[in-house]
């Protein structure tokens, strides 16, 4: 037994295999073929640009989307506005048509959803006897998550009486309540929220589910929250995953000039086309052979943050011309920089003016390419 | 100084006109009422005599001691509120189940049957209820009041139907659905704690308009009802006589009458407001 028990702990507690999902009426599918696994403890971000199919892997992870002709086991389905191909594994049991109820999975959006007729406590006390846990237990472990949030002051107030923080505190009460949670998600939660609010927020998530017991789907298009929070990232673009990994592996090797502007911000301007006036005219200025990249006829090349240094040896690097500051700390300058037309990023710690001319040095290793569109 | 204080005036004499324009509507709403209420606690001999004059006789309940001893009065307040409250419960009940059932259809589907309940007024209502008559008539026994509840049903029914789902749309969220089912509930305890909270005051609303009309209608339970199960308005009507009229009964019908249906309306519509001010506080 003692063997069975320890092999359960290791199968992961949510695993998406080969999952697509469509919706009636679209013709194509919102997202194919994704694969993914997550272990207890471990936060999983998916990242991608709106209309990725983001919050649809959720659904299908929920249980909302499923396949075609099963039944929710209730005395009604949930319409069924989506199809749902491949399997949902969760914690080493294949749970592809299982009803909602019945998957240990809790979800909470931007909106927070709590029931407005209900107090803080009777919410908590709700959710508890809804996944069948025992009355007495209930109320010991509500009233637990609640200090330990710092909620139980506001146990008896109803949603319409606490501010915004208050609510999203109770919303993560209701799922921490919970003892059979086996995976949580997270639809861009944070949507809505100050810059204080948000850090606070990510400081209790950090704490109560990376190393807990659950798996966490955090879904959002924030660079920082998924560095913050999440152990591996799989990143999405139309619909498909264009790169799995850890933020490191996905920076270091980026699959695609997508997951690459996914994790840089940098627009159109930051990519230089080969082959183009810009890139000749380049080639010949920086010092070094940008040829020998490796990059494929028409493809296109970007730098890594922290690829471009600004030096004050004129003689040493190539011309450029700042188009923009941004104060990141004391005596820590982000600039973007104009070189021939191809734009970068400078860490520098000496302040300056935009339109000023400065010299830069690339270090090549920074510099990544990808294979063009096939166009002249 | 001076404009201020014309436009000080100004709006005091807007608001002279406006205080003066809403007490005149109340009291032409409530004089006819408050007339026959006064009227019913006269003797018959003064009510129609001339000049009308409140305090020429002394006041009495003769007039509800005859309607309540003598008459059918009782009996049709009996029937008229077992009609009413059964119409005033199912209605809305049947709504708001029908709407959660309809919710879980496409929205092509939601419409089709919106449309289809809207119909259901382009149909004359004798040309839905006679037929239903009919059967039960040839089946045998049957209870006639049960009839008129249902043919009230067939009017109240699409309405509050079509009125709960336009508003299930902008009050009842998806998502406050699915947390509550991912946290494990069935559609009873989803109907109990996202759709009832959320349509409370539509459904007492709802409820108070179908009670109202079903209470105060006299076509449908003229054409209905035998003499053996006679509502409200039919007992009041049966006091009419073309040749003589009992002012004295008729006024202390028509008084009960109104207070059968007030004072339901008051009970639901203050709950409703102590429901709202509860909300706000805090």
């Amino acid at each position: 037994m003692a063997s069975q028990f320890a092999d359960e702990a290791e199968l992961p507690a949510l695993e998406v295999k080969d999952v697509s999902v469509t919706y009636r009426g679209a013709g194509f599918p919102a997202i194919s073929r994704v694969t993914f696994t997550v272990g207890r403890g471990e936060v999983l971000a998916v990242l991608g640009p709106s209309g990725s199919g983001k919050t649809s892997i959720l659904r299908a992870i929920a249980g909302f989307v499923r396949r075609r002709g099963t039944s929710s086991g209730g005395w009604l389905q949930h319409r069924d506005a989506a199809c749902l191909t491949g399997e949902i594994w969760l914690n080493g049991i294949e749970a592809s048509d299982f009803p909602p109820q019945k998957r240990g999975v809790a979800m909470v959006r931007q909106t927070w959803d709590l029931l407005p007729h209900l107090s803080v406590l009777e919410a908590l006390h709700l959710t508890g006897r809804l996944e069948g846990t025992e009355r007495g237990e209930v109320e010991r472990r509500s009233e637990v998550v609640l200090r330990n949030l710092g909620l139980w002051r506001l146990r008896n107030r109803r949603p319409g009486q606490l501010s915004g923080g208050e609510v999203q505190r109770v919303a993560l009460a209701k799922v921490l309540v919970r003892v059979n949670l086996g995976v949580c998600l997270f639809d861009e939660c944070m949507g809505s929220l100050d810059s204080v609010l948000r850090s606070e927020l990510l400081e209790l998530i950090e704490r109560e589910f990376v190393g807990g017991g659950a798996a966490s789907v955090w879904v959002t298009h924030d660079l920082r929250e998924a560095r913050r929070l999440a152990q591996q990232l799989v990143i999405l673009g139309n619909g498909c995953v264009e790169q799995t990994g850890t933020l490191e592996e996905i920076m270091k090797y980026p699959a695609t000039e997508n997951v690459f502007r996914l994790m840089t911000g940098y627009g159109p301007e930051f990519f230089l086309k080969v082959g183009s006036p810009e890139w000749r005219s380049l080639v010949e200025s920086l010092r070094g052979p940008l040829e020998c990249l490796g990059v494929v006829e028409n493809g296109v090349l970007a730098v890594r943050p922290g690829g471009w240094s600004e030096v004050s040896d004129t003689q040493l690097g190539v011309e450029g011309r700042v188009v923009a500051i941004e104060r990141l700390a004391k005596d820590i300058y982000r600039k973007v920089v104009d070189v021939g037309g191809w734009r970068g990023e400078v860490l520098s710690s000496v302040n300056g003016e935009v339109g000023q001319q400065c010299s830069v040095v690339l270090d090549q290793e920074e510099v990544v390419s990808f294979p063009g569109d096939g166009e002249g | 100084m001076e404009r201020r204080a014309l436009a000080g005036r100004a709006r005091w004499n807007v608001k002279l006109v406006r205080d003066f324009v809403t007490a005149s509507l109340v009291v032409f709403s409530i004089a006819p009422i408050g007339w026959l209420a006064v009227s019913s606690l006269r003797p018959v001999s003064s009510i129609a005599s001339a000049p009308a004059s409140v305090f020429r006789d002394p006041w009495t309940l003769n007039n509800y001691r005859h309607l309540l001893l003598d008459t059918e009065f009782v009996s049709g307040m009996k029937n008229s509120l077992i009609v009413a409250l059964s119409v005033g419960v199912l209605a809305p009940t049947l709504a708001l189940v029908g709407t959660f059932m309809g919710r879980r259809l496409s929205s092509k589907m939601r419409f089709a049957s919106a449309v289809f309940w809207l119909s259901a007024y382009a149909v004359p209502a004798v040309v839905v209820v006679l037929p239903l008559f009919m059967a039960i008539h040839f089946m045998g026994s049957f209870n006639e009041l049960f009839i008129l509840v249902l043919g009230h049903l067939c009017l109240s029914f699409p309405l509050a139907y079509v009125v709960l789902s336009t508003r299930a749309i902008t009050s009842i969220e998806d998502g406050l659905e699915e947390v509550l089912i991912l946290d494990g509930a069935d559609n009873l305890t989803v109907l109990r704690h996202a759709w009832i909270p959320s349509l409370g005051p539509t459904l007492g609303g709802l409820a108070m308009i179908a009670f109202t009309i079903s209470m105060n209608d006299f076509v449908m339970a003229r054409f209905l009802l035998s003499g053996r199960s006679a509502t409200l308005p039919l007992v009041l009507q049966g006091l009419f006589d073309l040749s003589y009229k009992d002012w004295g009964l008729i006024c202390a019908g028509g008084t009960l009458g109104i207070v059968a249906v007030t004072v339901p309306l008051l009970v639901v519509s203050s709950a409703w407001m102590r429901r709202e001010s509860g909300g706000m506080r805090g």
